[in-house]
């Protein structure tokens, strides 16, 4: 029985936190579970999706949604293609559209379309990379009824990653209330995070990976192995974080960089690095709501899933989906964001060619 | 499809998907085929649209003279609740999936000789006229503004339920049109 006893003890010791081998730390949350909507949203007659660009929420969780009209190849008597922006309420209802050219600005070319994002003040941001060539270097900003109000950057003009008055290709863009920057993801041609002031346009700072200079005369090829690449390769997304922390998806690099608001590196980390798929693994990024944002959602195109981060570590604590065709599942997921109740939108590019609405049952608020 | 719930921007998708349709479906129809009735007390495909026309006409001048203000209201425009029971009930009697039949008021009553084939192609503008109203109008003034139906006067809904209304009633009258086209001795093209 001593012996029993003795044996016992002993375990009880070793197991103890202050002798264990395994480093300590602070455990992570337990990921939340997602729920797909399939009767979100109600498409109105007569419309076919294409592949869709972009999709973000407003300040009263209305979901905005950017479409390449041009991408629709299917031509029957009894559809069209949908327009390019859509306005939906949380129920699903289609609120209002635009067809995206207009006088007095450079809309993204047809199929060009990227990346949409919607402010503090409702106004919304357009961005276009330049599919059909390098010409898109701009992006736009329009009233919440469509009314232009301002282009950064010219189509056609840009001399690169150190350009402060065009763009190369811009994938998407966030503004950040306090200052007022709208941070843009510079990423198809040029390989940076730029920042302007969201009123005037006015060039504000850029940076590289890990805030170095870019440098456009270095490789392109992504490396998936060894330290990180010193430079972005891709720079897809780009989301602030209510504690002042710029995420970047560094697409091709399968990393997210995090920096200050000045630009400043803070962390790193690599998502899925080892994938065999080919193509870059973080496509877009959006925080769950609450206070803390305790989780950074990630769409992994290549792998078709929704990635559930620990934001404080960036560690991969949960998944939302899979490949499929099926409701819930994805083809080719390529913008996320999140509304106020902690909902989930996804909006696939031309394999699915469609957006999903998602519930958490705890998503952190 | 409840289309009593409908947002004004999903009325003008519907309004221009029942206009593409109508055009692919029946604009290539002689005016033999657009006539023909497959019963004496049934219509023809161009009285289908010859009734929308003339109805969509008299709901688009109700609908305007309620949003600009200038004519008295009535006792029924001022009644708060009455107006989105009449509307709905009005809406969902006038979807496709609605089996029952109603009698087209006499305003609205189609032309019972011969109809030009133009019939369709003036739908479709129409159509075209409708959508660029609907682009101008705020949903929620529509979903104040109460006006008097063109046929009943006793009845009154909100310009929003009007807009509404329309499309069902298009969509109605778009599925009966497709009956006749597939009911059995429909002149072949020649």
């Amino acid at each position: 029985m001593w012996r029993t006893l003795s044996i016992f003890v002993v375990l009880l010791v070793c197991a103890a936190p202050g002798w264990s081998q395994a480093p300590i730390t602070a455990p992570s949350p337990r990921a939340p579970v997602c729920q797909v909507q399939p009767a979100w949203p109600r498409v109105p007659e007569g419309w076919i999706f294409g592949a869709m660009a972009g999709i973000v929420t407003d300040s009263k969780d209305n979901v905005w949604v950017l479409h390449r009209g041009g991408s629709v190849t299917m031509k029957k008597a009894c559809c069209g293609p949908a327009p390019v922006v859509m306005q939906f309420d949380p129920e699903g209802r289609l609120l209002q559209r635009w067809d995206g050219p207009g006088d007095g600005y450079e809309w993204p070319l047809s199929n060009d379309e990227h990346g949409i994002f919607v402010d503090h003040r409702d106004n919304v941001w357009i961005a276009g990379r330049g599919a059909n060539g390098t010409t898109e270097n701009q992006i736009l900003k329009f009233d919440s009824r469509g009314k232009f109000l301002l282009q950064i950057g010219r189509r056609g003009r840009g001399t690169g990653s150190n350009d402060v008055a065009n763009l190369g290709q811009p994938a998407d863009m966030a503004v950040y209330p306090p200052t007022n920057e709208v941070f843009v993801a510079d990423g198809y041609g040029n390989r940076r995070i730029v920042v302007f002031d969201a009123d005037t346009g006015a060039y504000k700072r850029h940076w590289g990976a890990y805030g170095n200079r870019p440098d456009d005369a270095a490789s392109r090829t992504a490396s998936n192995v060894g330290p990180g690449d010193p430079q972005f390769n891709q720079v897809h997304h780009v989301r602030i974080s209510r504690d002042g922390l710029v995420y970047v998806a560094d697409r091709l690099n399968r990393r997210i960089q995090v920096f200050r608001i000045d630009g400043s590196f803070v962390k790193e980390a690599f998502v899925r690095r080892a994938s065999a798929e080919t193509g870059g693994t973080v496509s877009s990024l959006a925080f769950s709501p609450g206070p803390d944002q305790r989780f950074l959602y990630v769409a992994d195109q290549s792998e078709d899933v929704i990635l559930i981060l620990d934001r404080q570590t960036l560690t991969e604590i949960g998944s939302c989906g899979r490949l499929g065709r099926q409701a819930g599942q994805f083809v080719s997921p390529h913008n996320i964001a999140t509304d106020s109740k902690g909902n989930l939108y996804v909006a696939e590019d031309l394999g699915g060619a469609r957006f999903q609405k998602f519930g958490f049952a705890d998503a952190g608020r | 499809m409840d289309y009593a719930t409908l947002s004004l921007a999903e009325v003008q998708s519907g309004l221009e998907a029942v206009a593409r349709e109508a055009h692919a479906t029946f604009g290539n129809l002689n005016v033999r085929q657009l006539n023909w009735r497959p019963a004496d007390d049934r219509w023809s495909i161009a009285q289908c649209f010859d009734h929308l026309l003339t109805a969509n006409r008299q709901m688009f001048q109700a609908a305007e003279d309620a949003l600009d203000g200038t004519t008295p209201r009535t006792v029924l425009q001022r009644l708060p609740v009455l107006p989105g029971l009449m509307g709905r009930a009005l809406i969902r009697s006038q979807a496709p999936t609605t089996t029952r039949k109603f009698t087209a008021p006499p305003q609205a009553r189609p032309a019972s000789s011969d109809i030009a084939a133009a019939v369709i192609q003036a739908f479709v503008e129409q159509q075209s006229g409708a959508v660029t109203r609907l682009r101008a109008l705020d949903e929620a003034q529509a979903a104040r503004v109460i006006m008097v139906s063109p046929f009943i006067k006793v009845v009154a809904y909100s310009v929003l339920d009007g807009w509404r209304l329309i499309f069902a009633h298009e969509r109605r009258h778009f599925q009966q049109a497709r009956g006749v086209a597939s009911s059995t001795g429909f002149p072949k093209a020649v």
